[in-house]
């Protein structure tokens, strides 16, 4: 499990994951030397994953403003990835969809594996309400038991948020990490 | 009688295809209103269709009176609009009035310490008239003028402030308190997300000129 003010583990940066046009690197490559936002998506068909998405869309703006560059990483194809991309209208927005179908980056991210968190009572209820807020599940495109989280990294890829869902639209709050982005982003300024 | 129910079940059709949501609440009230008419009329008077109907109403009448309260125009005094238009505008003047109603208005003559580094900061302001100056080491670093936040840093980041701060010039300063403007956003997610975007816009103007 990551610990906010610990540095990432260098298995989780040297994780190879896969862009949707299947360009494969080291997804400390992928960062570079960039602040980041990691979203890892359970899979790429999960309804409570492109809402979390779908908020962080929202508030790139804000984020690339502060430099930092947000990526999203799933467990599908790459097939999978583009088809997630098009779906969320996400193509030029200036946030990098990604997959690691191995889930070697989710396992060096500490993240969940659970049956339940996918097939329990509250995911399905909880699916059914986002279906009704227009975000329906689609077919898994990836592993189903995967569960997702949000990593919040400075340039020196300590860690500043994380949150490891337990279930299904367990997503981070969206305002949490823009504080957390917020307060490190003006950290070294000397300002009040 | 008959007709008292047409009209009733056409302003429910009309309801449903209204997008508005005062004018759907509206229009159910007045076709309730008919319904227990039918219902009253009757030879033998439906009073437990009756007795619903009234709850029905009555929730929507509530309903209503709230959603015109929140239409009606929101009315800023002059010191309240320049400071909106100064570092506000990206909220609704709505949320604006909430947030503002949580604030103090101070005075601070020429010179008076607004923050001192390394003391515990339980405030959050914004500058509304004159300048500050950010004082690192006894050297000015950062100018500070209307419409700048002061101790949003350590706000976000519960920290000591790093830096003392001066008016330069008298100042009027809009001042919230931590714990409540905290509590305050807490409950309010929207808000929440405004402000971030408020103090985030404000840190990077003061990023990029530090």
């Amino acid at each position: 499990m990551l610990r906010v003010g610990e540095r990432v583990p260098d298995a989780l940066l040297d994780a190879h994951v896969v862009d949707a046009r299947g360009t494969s690197q080291r997804l400390a490559d992928w960062w570079g030397d960039a602040r980041t936002l990691t979203l890892f998506v359970r899979h790429f068909g999960c309804a409570g994953c492109a809402v979390h998405v779908h908020e962080a869309a929202g508030r790139l703006p804000e984020l690339s403003d502060l430099g930092v560059a947000t990526f999203v990483v799933g467990c599908g194809t790459p097939a999978h990835a583009a088809r997630f991309v098009d779906r969320m209208a996400l193509e030029g927005i200036g946030l990098t969809v990604l997959t690691d179908p191995s889930l070697a980056a989710q396992r060096a991210a500490g993240l969940t594996r659970s049956g339940w968190g996918a097939w329990g009572v509250v995911p399905i209820v909880r699916s059914a309400r986002l279906w009704l807020e227009g975000f329906p599940t689609h077919l898994p495109a990836g592993d189903t038991s995967q569960q997702g989280g949000t990593l919040l990294l400075d340039r020196r890829r300590s860690v500043r948020f994380f949150h490891a869902s337990a279930r299904l639209g367990d997503n981070a709050s969206m305002s949490d990490v823009m504080e957390a982005a917020l307060a490190m982003a003006g950290e070294h300024s000397l300002l009040p | 009688m008959a007709y008292l129910l047409h009209i009733a079940n056409v302003l429910y059709l009309g309801s449903y295809l209204v997008k508005d949501m005062l004018w759907l609440r509206v229009l159910t009230v007045v076709a309730g209103v008919l319904l227990m008419a039918t219902f009253y009329l009757r030879a033998d008077p439906m009073w437990d269709a009756i007795g619903w109907n009234v709850l029905f109403g009555c929730i929507n009448v509530v309903q209503i009176v709230l959603l015109v309260r929140e239409r009606r125009p929101v009315r800023l005094a002059d010191r309240e609009q320049r400071l909106y238009q100064l570092a506000f505008r990206s909220l609704s003047p709505r949320e604006f009035r909430k947030l503002i109603d949580l604030a103090t208005w101070r005075e601070e003559a020429d010179g008076a310490r607004l923050v001192e580094r390394g003391e515990e900061l339980d405030r959050v302001m914004v500058i509304a008239e004159g300048h500050a100056d950010v004082h690192v080491e006894g050297r000015p670093h950062v100018h500070l003028g209307p419409g700048r936040f002061i101790g949003e840093m350590s706000f976000l980041s519960g920290q000591a402030p790093t830096a003392d701060v001066h008016a330069e010039g008298d100042v009027v300063l809009v001042v919230w308190s931590s714990r409540e403007l905290r509590a305050f956003l807490g409950a309010s997610p929207d808000l929440r997300a405004a402000m971030q975007l408020v103090i985030g816009n404000d840190l990077v103007t003061k990023l990029r000129t530090a």
